[in-house]
C-alpha cells in the first residue's frame, strides 16, 4: 500500500463527521483542564498521596490529564475512529467497489487502521500542544520534557485503542455490538491502568494492560531516563503490531 | 486466448446453489451480454471473476490470470462496477476518483489528467468537488462508471450498470460501450435484466436462470434455434425450458 492511498484516507478521514466529533471532545478536555487544575476534586488528590505519595502541582496536573482527559478521550475516541471499521463500508456497498480494485482486503485494513492511527496522533498532539501552555501558566514548577515525554508513550496507548477497536469490529462483525465491546474493554483498561500504583502486588500483571504502559511515565517523574520512555513504547509497538496483524488474518477471510 | 475463460464455476451459500456449473468464455474486445432475471447468479458471477468471493468448485481465468491465485492481477486489469453500491458521502467526487487511482498506485501526474478527463467524459465536471452524499442516483451512476474506468481497464466488469439511468443517460452509456470495446478493444461484460440493452449492444450472451447456464451463443443463433422473435421471447423460452 503506498503512502499517497493512505495520506488521501487519512485526509478523507479528517474530513468525516466522527473526526469532527472527535476534535470537539479534545477540545473540551482541553478548556476543562485549567478548571480542574485549579480546584481537583478531592479524591483524585486523595488518590495522588494515596498511590504517588506526593502533592507537587505538577504531578497533580499530569495526572489528572492522563487520566482524567486523554485516558477516556483515546477510548472514545479509539472507538469512534476505527470501531465500525470495514463494517459500515459493507452495510453501505462501498466496501465491494474499493475491493475490486488491486488490493487485497488485508492491505485496505491495515492501510485504514493506519489512516485512523494517524488520525489518532494529529488530534492526540494537537491537544497536547494546545494544553501544555494553559498547564505552564497556572502550575508552578511545570515541567515540558517530562510532560511531552509522558505524553509520547501515551500516544502509543492511543493507537492500542484504535487497533483493538478495529480488530473487535472485523472479528464481531456487528457494529453496535463491536463498538460496545471495544469501549467496555478499553474503560476496563483504563479503570485498572494504575493497578500496579496502588497494590504493588500486582504491578507484573498489570504491566500486560497497555494503557499501564501508555501511563507508565507517571511512576518515574523524578528520575525519567531513556528508558522509561523507549521501553513502554516498544512494548506498545509489540502489541499493536501484534492486534493489527491479527486483525489482517480475521480480514483475509472477508467476502464482500 | 479468450478474455474470459469459465469453467464449470460453482458456489454455494449453505445449501444454496448461487452458481451451478456454470461455463463460457468471453473474446477479447467483444461486448458479451450476461443476462437473468434477479437472482439468477450473475452477480456472484462476476465477483467470482474479481476474487471477490471464493468459487466452491470449478475455475475461471481473466486475461490468463486465475481469479483466485492471481485475484490482484485480475483487478488490476479490469474495471467493476456492482450493481448496488454506495460512494463514500463524505468525499468530492474528485477526490473520490483521486482514491480510487491511488489504490492503482497512479501517480499524480497520471491520474490528475485522467480524472479531468473521466469528469469531462460523463459531465460531471461543474459537480466535481461537491460532496458524493448529495448526488442523485444518476450522477452517483457515472461517478461509478468514471472509477471503473481510472485504470483504463481492458476489461470492464457491469453489473446491471443502466440501472438508475434515465433514457438520456443509459443511451450515453451504451454509445460509451461501444466506443469502449471499439476504438480501444476494451472487452465488456455487460450484466442486466434489461434484455433490449443487451439486444442493442451484444452479439453474443449467456443466460444464467438459478445459477444455471440455460443459454451461451450468437443472439441471433439462440433466436432461431428457439424460434424467438425478440430478446424477451428468447429469455422466457429459455426459463421456461429451464424451470
Amino acid at each position: 500500500m503506498k503512502a499517497r492511498f493512505l495520506w488521501l484516507d487519512m485526509r478523507a478521514t479528517l474530513g468525516e463527521r466522527k473526526t469532527l466529533l472527535s476534535v470537539g471532545m479534545m477540545v473540551y478536555a482541553v478548556l476543562v483542564m485549567p478548571v480542574l487544575v485549579a480546584k481537583p476534586p478531592p479524591h483524585v488528590l486523595s488518590a495522588l498521596e494515596t498511590w504517588f505519595g506526593t502533592s507537587d502541582p505538577f504531578m497533580l496536573s499530569l495526572f489528572i490529564w492522563t487520566d482524567l482527559a486523554m485516558n477516556k478521550a483515546i477510548c472514545v475516541l479509539g472507538v469512534v475512529l476505527a470501531g465500525s471499521l470495514i463494517l459500515r463500508e459493507r452495510e453501505t456497498g462501498v466496501l465491494q467497489v474499493l475491493l475490486s480494485k488491486p488490493v487485497s482486503p488485508a492491505s485496505y485494513y491495515l492501510a485504514r487502521v493506519l489512516s485512523a492511527c494517524g488520525v489518532m496522533a494529529l488530534l492526540y498532539v494537537g491537544a497536547n500542544l494546545a494544553v501544555a501552555p494553559l498547564i505552564a501558566r497556572s502550575v508552578p514548577g511545570f515541567r515540558a520534557g517530562v510532560f511531552f515525554a509522558s505524553m509520547a508513550v501515551h500516544l502509543f496507548a492511543a493507537f492500542f485503542t484504535v487497533c483493538f477497536s478495529a480488530l473487535m469490529a472485523v472479528l464481531i462483525q456487528r457494529r453496535s455490538l463491536a463498538m460496545l465491546v471495544s469501549l467496555l474493554t478499553l474503560m476496563t483498561l483504563v479503570g485498572m491502568a494504575f493497578m500496579g500504583f496502588y497494590n504493588p502486588a500486582w504491578q507484573g500483571i498489570s504491566l500486560l494492560n497497555p494503557i499501564t504502559q501508555g501511563i507508565s511515565v507517571l511512576g518515574h517523574v523524578d528520575d525519567l531516563g531513556p528508558a522509561h520512555v523507549l521501553g513502554p513504547i516498544g512494548i506498545l509497538l509489540g502489541i499493536n503490531a501484534v492486534v493489527l496483524a491479527l486483525g489482517a488474518l480475521r480480514v483475509r477471510q472477508l467476502e464482500v | 486466448m479468450h478474455a474470459i475463460e469459465i469453467d464449470r464455476l460453482t458456489r454455494f451459500y449453505g445449501p444454496v446453489r448461487a452458481v451451478d456449473g456454470v461455463s463460457f468464455h468471453v473474446e477479447p474486445g467483444e461486448i458479451f451480454g450476461f443476462m437473468g432475471h434477479n437472482g439468477a447468479g450473475k452477480t456472484t458471477t462476476l465477483r467470482m471473476l474479481l476474487g471477490l468471493t471464493r468459487p466452491t468448485s470449478g475455475s475461471a481465468r481473466v486475461l490468463g490470470h486465475d481469479v483466485v491465485r492471481e485475484s490482484l492481477e485480475v483487478r488490476r486489469q479490469c474495471g467493476f462496477l456492482p450493481a448496488s453500491y454506495a460512494l463514500p458521502a463524505h468525499m468530492t467526487a474528485r477526490q473520490f476518483l483521486d482514491y480510487v487511482a491511488a489504490m492503482f498506485d497512479l501517480a499524480p501526474e497520471v491520474s490528475e489528467p485522467r480524472i479531468a478527463s473521466l469528469l469531462k467524459l460523463f459531465g460531471l465536471e461543474a459537480a466535481a468537488d461537491r460532496k458524493l452524499g448529495g448526488f442523485s442516483t444518476g450522477m452517483t451512476q457515472k461517478v461509478g462508471l468514471a472509477q471503473a474506468l481510472i485504470n483504463e481497464p481492458r476489461i470492464l466488469l457491469l453489473d446491471e450498470p443502466t440501472s438508475g439511468l434515465d433514457p438520456l443517460g443509459r443511451h450515453e452509456l451504451l454509445e460509451h460501450l461501444r466506443r469502449l470495446s471499439a476504438e480501444r478493444g476494451v472487452t465488456v461484460l455487460f450484466s442486466s435484466h434489461i434484455l433490449s440493452d443487451i439486444e442493442t449492444l451484444c452479439r453474443r450472451v449467456a443466460a444464467l436462470h438459478q445459477g444455471r447456464l440455460v443459454a451461451f451463443g450468437p443472439i441471433d443463433a439462440l433466436k432461431s434455434e428457439h424460434r424467438s422473435a425478440n430478446m424477451d421471447e428468447l429469455y422466457l423460452t429459455l426459463a421456461r425450458r429451464a424451470a
